[in-house]
């Protein structure tokens, strides 16, 4: 008994050299102003709170088991709680004609976008409140990553760095994002049917550009329940996102263009349909002092519907329940950034919006009073991570 | 006895601005000679590599590589991020900005990608590691591995 209790011991030993963990733990002060993205009544709040730990289990060479379970809070912005951020077996495919392939069966991370893989991670992030054109908050959930299969292929050689990445799956949703589409009103069952991406990036050999083109298109079903309001319904999402980030020893520049057309039927009537294109884009341009210090300027932009720029057509659809404003949204942010320690950090912004187009994921009636044409939002967020 | 007073005083100023001088071209001395410093990569000997080419040191250290070509896991071994040796290693061999390998690892690590490197204390120890590690890969400066007693090979 005491052998296999030695042997079993060595054995967890052995394993423990093929495990890695890291974690990071990040907690702010933040506050909206003139509107309820963040909090009520331009309060100010703790709710800035980001917890995650991960591990890699390297079975094998080739084969590892990888999870992050993460704690997230973000006031108004998205339901607050914990979840699984990622859980997949990463499978490197050996080498074909020098592409380097892994392939992730599980719930695997979306890497379509320059900051999609770790959004809810704080310190690989520019600021705590990401563009909103490129990275709405109201469908984080679903943009953060499937339950299906990724598969990422790279090839280097002296011409550069190419990187495809193609992915297949459904984002489970529960009834906090059936609210989120639909309110609280609605009783029956919203799934997506399917997400499916693929992006391409390229790399020159300087290593001071990245560009890359990603396409998505995904498909939503509302079943509604035997008695409510609501009526079956269906949405289908088609987005186009360009990429840019070019790096220098003082400057960091970033910049995203997303056109994003929706095609809603059902729901709120039998007959009901709409069919718009949404638009925007945001520039963000870091200025490195030093290690230690950076400070951040950036433009972001979007409109719900591009033949619509300054919402007068959602208004008058509306019968003037809608302001215009709900029809567009314009940022413009500033930061600043102290590493104070390896591995610690302190990161304040302060934004300042026109429009509320981001500002709620249903643009309805009800929800028109939140926000004001005018408003700002800030964050403080000190952060570590190992 | 003002005049006496003034003459030390002014021989202390001109003894201590000697001494600043002396200093600062000890010190123009040893950036010198760091500058003229070169780095090494290191390899433990299953890798069976002499040198890396600077694509194959940028697939790797960016973790975009993350096995041989014989299919055997790569152990990168770096120091930690805020050294001054590997800020050098950076521009020197990956021809990159340190931040910007520090933003690549941390997508890594944070969006289980791959593994992170194995951060070590000195250029010592690193060498240690990597001789220990089978597949494992790092860096240290030339004179420290020539100087080495127990002649760990560069190549």
């Amino acid at each position: 008994m005491k052998r296999l209790f030695f042997l079993s011991l060595f054995s967890v030993c052995a394993h423990a050299q093929d495990v890695q963990w890291h974690g990071y733990v990040s907690q702010g002060l933040t506050q909206s102003v003139g509107s309820d993205y963040i909090t009520d009544d331009d309060d100010i709040t703790t709710d800035l709170t980001e917890v995650g730990i991960n591990g890699r289990w390297q079975i094998h060479d080739q084969l590892a088991l990888v999870g992050q379970l993460n704690y997230l809070n973000g006031g108004n912005r998205y339901e607050a709680g914990a979840r699984v951020d990622y859980l997949f077996i990463d499978w490197a495919v050996p080498h074909i004609a020098n592409w380097s392939t892994h392939i992730h069966l599980g719930r695997y991370k979306n890497r379509h976008w320059l900051y999609s893989a770790s959004r809810d991670v704080p310190h690989t992030r520019a600021t705590a409140i990401l563009p909103q054109s490129v990275y709405f908050d109201g469908a984080r959930d679903i943009a953060l990553g499937s339950d299906g299969i990724s598969v990422q292929s790279t090839h280097s050689d002296r011409n550069g760095v190419w990187e495809v990445n193609w992915s297949y799956g459904k984002s489970p949703l529960d009834d906090h994002d059936t609210e989120a589409f639909l309110g609280p009103n609605a009783l029956g069952k919203t799934e997506q049917d399917y997400v499916h991406q693929f992006s391409v990036f390229y790399q020159p050999p300087s290593y001071n550009w990245r560009l890359g083109a990603s396409w998505l298109s995904s498909d939503f079903r509302y079943e509604a329940a035997p008695r409510e309001f609501f009526f079956d319904g269906k949405s289908e999402i088609e987005r186009v996102v360009l990429s840019g980030i070019y790096f220098s020893e003082f400057w960091e520049l970033s910049a995203e263009w997303v056109q994003e057309a929706r095609l809603d039927s059902g729901a709120y009537a039998p007959t009901f349909a709409t069919d718009r294109t949404g638009e925007g884009g945001y520039v963000q341009a870091r200025y490195l002092f030093n290690p230690k210090f950076s400070a951040l300027l950036s433009y972001d932009t979007f409109n719900l519907d591009r033949n619509d720029p300054n919402g007068h057509k959602l208004s008058v659809m509306s019968q003037g329940l809608i302001p215009s404003y709900y029809g567009y949204e314009n940022t413009y942010a500033i930061g600043a950034r102290w590493n104070i320690a390896p591995n610690w950090r302190l990161q304040a912004e302060h934004h300042w919006v026109e429009g509320a187009a981001r500002s709620t994921t249903r643009i309805i009636p009800m929800n028109a009073g939140g926000t004001d044409k005018h408003w700002r939002m800030w964050a403080v967020q000190l952060m570590y991570w190992f | 006895m003002s005049r006496l007073l003034g003459f030390i005083l002014l021989q202390r100023v001109r003894f201590a601005i000697g001494i600043a001088l002396i200093a600062l071209s000890q010190l123009s001395v040893t950036s010198a000679r760091a500058a003229e410093d070169n780095l090494q990569f290191v390899f433990h000997p299953s890798v069976g590599k002499q040198n890396l080419t600077p694509t194959e040191a940028r697939s790797i250290f960016t973790a975009r590589q993350q096995h041989w070509e014989d299919g055997n896991k790569i152990h990168v071994f770096v120091l930690q991020t805020d050294s001054p040796t590997h800020r050098r290693f950076c521009r020197q061999m990956l021809q990159m900005f340190p931040y910007q390998l520090e933003r690549i690892w941390n997508q890594i690590i944070y969006s289980g990608q791959g593994d992170a490197p194995h951060v070590v204390v000195s250029q010592e120890a690193l060498i240690d590691a990597v001789q220990a590690t089978p597949g494992a890969v790092g860096y240290a400066s030339e004179e420290l591995l020539e100087n080495r007693q127990d002649k760990v090979d560069p190549q």
